[in-house]
């Protein structure tokens, strides 16, 4: 029998797939609490009772990364879908791919990470535990993870890998996948992997051209105000990670509205696809926003709110 | 003393307990000009800052022989301030001093007991301060000196604040800052106590620049010693807010920073050209992450 809360990968594992070097089959609740704690927070508790030194003085995992499920159709994520459903269940719009269900993916850092990232990359695009340190030195700015720490992530992370009722599968998909019997296991793991990607794109795009943007007379002021809200204020407000704060006054929607023509790093249209860099005496920086993560669309619809407020 | 502990828990749970948002940013930084605003430092972050006074622009100390006051030094200051939570400010510094007592050191706490909110449930926001300042130089042999300091209690200054500041709309903002200077040891002619009515204002034209204002009114008003007739400290600036960093430049006609010096230390008269230029440089260190960004 299969429940709902059954996990995939250890299904796929009855089933005989490969799932790869970082699967743990049997979670230690413990691990899984300090991981989570070492995500959601950067640090935990030692034995001794000691906090751990911060893996990044700059950023957690969460600043960038969901923790929970972010798109409503697994196989075929999209900008558009995510964003509704995002709204729908109050969690932000982030530039990196949520980490549920980053255990059950087959290959990280893809695509055009290469670009950015060179060389750094190849070791982290076949190797979960690769890829989470390089995140941890690179993209956080921040220290390695110690062997106990990571292996507590790894728990963490498949306590929140996909589980069977993630997967839109239909009475006939379950009773087949429920049959211990099956002659050929490969079809089943080939049906439960056509429900989800194993692989989550990313595209990057360059800023569109100035005669190319229709600078917010193309876009859904409704849509832009939840981008503004769940993407630019996550990092922006008052509080956030980032110095350089917004706020929903007018000064500021002037300041957006008044660099939405140019090629810096004011531009909304600019910085969402060219992200920052850290550098020397200021480590934290902006991570672009792939195609898969925002689309040229809902730019415009941004842009759309900020005009609307800046002339309010 | 049930009825004091009760009242503290009463304002401890007016600005803790709500989950309505707060109004951001009353004024940019924690000071306007030479006074505190009613803003506090998030809690975790570190504010360092270099504060610098110029010589007089005009009058018989200023123009061309001074380059404008810029070949003079007023006074300076150098500072490390602390946001122990988000409504409790510390902080210490150490500048120059500008009027009789020198080589001051200086410490502030800054509790933030009401925030305003953007429901207008809380129409402005109320905060107490109190600074001191001690002066590290040699006592003076002259024992009619202020600066004689005959006992240690002698080189301590108090001032305790109340602000009460209000954003109205995106721009504009005002607060207003009633404040006892209590000095320990003052000249035969002057007096240990006097109380200021302060105001101050900003202009925000633009997200990044904004215009600020400053002005105290004495009691007494124009009290004059052996060292001279003090007048009301007032002072003009723009400041600009690079994200990260806070540059503030000012005209003002006192030369002391902090207000247990610009307070009772204003001896120039800008009627007379008795003004200057200063700067002040801000910037925030986050220690500790935000809690609130936590998902």
């Amino acid at each position: 029998m299969i429940y709902s809360h059954d996990r995939i990968d250890v299904l796929l594992d009855e089933l005989g797939a490969d799932n790869g070097l970082h699967f743990i089959p049997v979670l230690d609740p413990e691990k899984v609490k300090k991981g989570g704690e070492l995500i959601r927070d950067g640090r935990t508790l030692l034995p001794s009772g000691k906090l751990t030194k911060r893996q990044s003085k700059y950023f957690v995992c969460v600043d960038c990364h969901n923790i929970v499920r972010e798109d409503p159709e697994l196989n075929a994520p999209n900008p558009e879908s995510r964003l509704t459903y995002a709204i729908e269940n109050g969690i932000p719009f982030l530039q990196g791919t949520t980490l549920y269900g980053v255990v059950n993916r087959e290959h990280w850092y893809n695509d055009d990470y290469l670009v950015k990232y060179g060389d750094l990359v190849a070791p982290a695009r076949d190797t979960l535990v690769n890829a989470i340190q390089l995140c941890a030195t690179t993209c956080s700015q921040g220290r390695s993870f110690d062997d106990w720490e990571l292996e507590a992530v790894l728990h963490y992370l498949h306590s929140i890998g996909l589980k069977v009722g993630d997967l839109p599968l239909d009475q006939a998909e379950m009773k087949k996948i429920s049959d211990k019997n099956v002659e050929d296991p490969k079809d089943n793991i080939e049906l439960i992997k056509q429900h989800y990607a194993q692989v989550s794109h990313a595209t990057f795009l360059d800023p569109l051209d100035q005669s190319e943007r229709k600078y917010g007379t193309a876009g859904s002021v409704e849509n832009g105000k939840l981008l503004y809200d769940n993407s630019c204020l996550h990092c922006h407000r008052d509080g956030g990670v980032t110095n350089f704060i917004l706020s929903h006054e007018k000064v500021d929607f002037t300041f957006l509205k008044k660099h939405l023509p140019g090629s810096g790093q004011k531009s909304v249209y600019y910085i969402s696809r060219k992200g920052t860099y850290a550098i020397n005496g200021y480590k934290p920086y902006m991570p672009n926003y792939t195609m898969e993560r925002m689309s040229h669309q809902q730019l415009e619809d941004l842009a759309a709110y900020i005009n609307q407020q800046a002339s309010k | 003393m049930k009825r004091t502990g009760l009242l503290f828990a009463l304002l401890l749970t007016v600005f803790t307990s709500s989950g309505q948002s707060y109004t951001y940013r009353t004024f940019n930084d924690t000071r306007v000009i030479n006074g505190h605003s009613v803003e506090t430092l998030a809690k975790g972050a570190m504010d360092i800052r270099i504060s610098h006074r110029f010589g007089d622009l005009l009058g018989d100390f200023g123009g061309t022989t001074t380059m404008f006051g810029l070949d003079d030094v007023a006074d300076v200051r150098l500072a490390v301030e602390y946001g122990v939570s988000n409504n409790i400010s510390l902080g210490i510094g150490r500048s120059k001093g500008a009027g009789p007592y020198r080589q001051l050191l200086d410490g502030f706490i800054k509790y933030k007991i009401l925030a305003q909110k953007t429901d207008n449930s809380m129409p402005f926001s109320l905060v107490l301060l109190g600074t001191s300042s001690y002066a590290l130089q040699e006592a003076s042999t002259d024992l009619t000196s202020p600066s004689s300091y005959r006992e240690t209690a002698h080189r301590f200054a108090y001032c305790t604040s109340l602000i009460i500041g209000r954003k109205f709309g995106d721009r504009f903002s005002l607060q207003v800052s009633p404040s006892y200077v209590h000095r320990n040891y003052v000249a035969f002619d002057d007096q240990n106590g006097i109380f200021s009515a302060g105001v101050a204002t900003r202009f925000k034209v633009s997200k990044m620049i904004g215009i600020i204002a400053e002005y105290h009114y004495l009691f007494p008003y124009n009290r004059a010693t052996n060292f001279g007739t003090y007048f009301n400290p007032i002072g003009l600036g723009v400041e600009f807010d690079t994200g990260g960093h806070i540059f503030q430049l000012n005209y003002t006609n006192s030369r002391g920073m902090g207000e247990t010096q610009f307070i009772p230390y204003t001896t120039s008269d800008i009627l007379e050209g008795q003004f200057r230029l200063g700067f002040t440089i801000s910037r925030v260190f986050k220690l500790r992450r935000p809690k609130e960004s936590k998902k």
